[in-house]
């Protein structure tokens, strides 16, 4: 009976082949929505939060630096010395949190049709 | 009011007023601020239009521009809230 | 009597509903605030348990609003944190409820911001930073501290990366507490001071009358936009605590 192996070949094939329809017909429904030009939602969403992460990281870093720098004046008793070091140890960190945040490379066309 | 407290009481107020004129001098920062994140995102906007689909991309990085000049803006704030609350 | 009336800060002072009680010192009272904060632990609990009590292969609604809260945390700390991070995830879900339904409960009106409090917030920073440390020292042990000295740096200069490195790594609560804790209180007062607008608007004779609509709608934006930032801050705590505890899982980036 030489036909069951042939029919199963027959159905893998089909098989096969509906899967490799329904995976491009995935891709296609997703890439119009990409190059739509407004950005997505959650674009926006994303774009959003990075902000927010930006802005307090940044100014928390110097707001922190300047505190130790005051506190350290207090306690050694030196008035603005180590605020001014610690103030600008603190806008380094400022700038080195945000590069940190930005440098993930959020490329032209991020493939959002994942 | 004996004179030295007069005296010391026209200092006081002195240095109140001095306060609060900082602390709107200050406020100016704030508005510098404004203008920072308006040229970043006009930038962006005339930028997107010569090239839509690369504006998807770039959208958090004018998101991350306009957070670094609102970011320098808070520290006007922080300032001029120093100046009004901090003895 | 219209500034006494028309306070936009008045909304978040915490007052106690029962008369207070005293147990030593401090003073242990059941605020409105507390009263918030059980009403948010009912609602998130109530929705997650009932949610998945049924199990229907075909979601109802509040099945689906379960697993889609548990499936986009789930990618949030997958994502970010990698498969080792999935042993926090409990930890990152409720923090990340939490803060939601804080956030959302507090746009209702005569309801109480619970985020809008800096000590809600730094509370929860703290504790996020507490893991953070807890999990790393207890994994690498001391070899976590090679965080604050990244490889490949020059020698000279090392000390003022570390340095560098110290700041930023004390900057994460604070600025965790404080940007959820800001964001809270600037949307409730803005809108506070719209709705004083409208009232004042309204209370000085016809002309001013006639312009009370637009603050108006500014409130309605204005409270389309705190929905946005209700949850955006919730997905930006949530995702940031993952960052954080992914530093601990792999020190020295």
């Amino acid at each position: 009976m030489a036909n069951p192996p042939d029919d199963d070949a027959a159905m893998k094939a089909r098989l096969k082949e509906l899967s490799g329809a329904l995976d491009s017909h995935r891709k296609a429904a997703a890439a119009p929505k990409v190059a739509a030009g407004a950005p997505s939602p959650n674009g926006m969403g994303q774009a959003m939060s990075l902000g927010f992460r930006v802005m307090s990281e940044f100014v928390a870093a110097v707001v922190v630096g300047g505190f130790i720098g005051w506190a350290i004046d207090r306690w050694l008793g030196i008035s603005p010395a180590a605020l001014i070091v610690f103030g600008a140890l603190g806008t380094v960190a400022g700038f080195w949190n945000v590069y940190r945040i930005a440098a993930q490379p959020t490329g032209p066309r991020r493939d959002s049709g994942r | 009011m004996d004179p030295v407290q007069a005296q010391l009481h026209m200092a006081d107020a002195y240095m109140n007023a001095a306060k609060y004129i900082g602390a709107g001098l200050a406020a100016i920062g704030m508005g510098a601020a404004a203008i920072g994140v308006g040229t970043i995102f006009g930038n962006f906007l005339s930028g997107a239009l010569r090239n839509p689909s690369a504006a998807d991309g770039q959208f958090g990085r004018a998101f991350i521009g306009a957070a670094l000049a609102e970011g320098l803006g808070i520290f006007a704030f922080l300032v001029a809230i120093l100046l009004l609350f901090v003895k | 009597m219209a500034e006494q009336a028309i306070n936009p800060i008045e909304q978040f002072n915490v007052s106690p509903l029962f008369s207070s009680h005293k147990l030593g010192h401090t003073d242990i009272a059941f605020t409105n605030a507390s009263l918030l904060m059980v009403i948010i632990l009912g609602l998130v609990s109530l929705l997650m348990i009932y949610g998945t009590s049924r199990r229907s292969l075909v979601p109802g609604r509040l099945q689906a609003a379960a697993e889609m809260s548990y499936e986009f945390v789930a990618d949030t700390v997958r994502g970010t944190a990698g498969n080792e991070g999935m042993r926090f995830f409990p930890f990152v879900f409720s923090l990340f409820m939490f803060v939601l339904f804080a956030n959302l409960l507090g746009l209702l009106p005569f309801s109480y911001t619970v985020t809008s409090q800096i000590v809600v917030t730094f509370a929860l920073a703290a504790l996020v930073m507490l893991v953070v440390i807890g999990y790393g020292l207890f994994r690498h042990g001391t070899h976590f501290l090679g965080l604050f000295a990244p490889s490949g740096v020059a020698k000279p200069i090392l000390p003022f990366i570390v340095l560098i490195e110290i700041i930023s790594f004390l900057s994460r609560p604070i600025s965790l507490s404080v940007r959820l804790f800001a964001n809270m209180l600037a949307g409730h007062i803005t809108l506070k001071v719209f709705g004083g607008f409208v009232v004042l608007l309204l209370g000085s004779g016809t002309a001013a009358a006639l312009i009370a609509p637009l603050p108006f709608i500014g409130i309605i934006i204005l409270t389309a936009f705190e929905l946005l930032v209700a949850a955006l801050q919730a997905y930006v705590f949530a995702i940031l605590t993952c960052v954080y505890l992914n530093d601990a899982i792999h020190p020295g980036h």
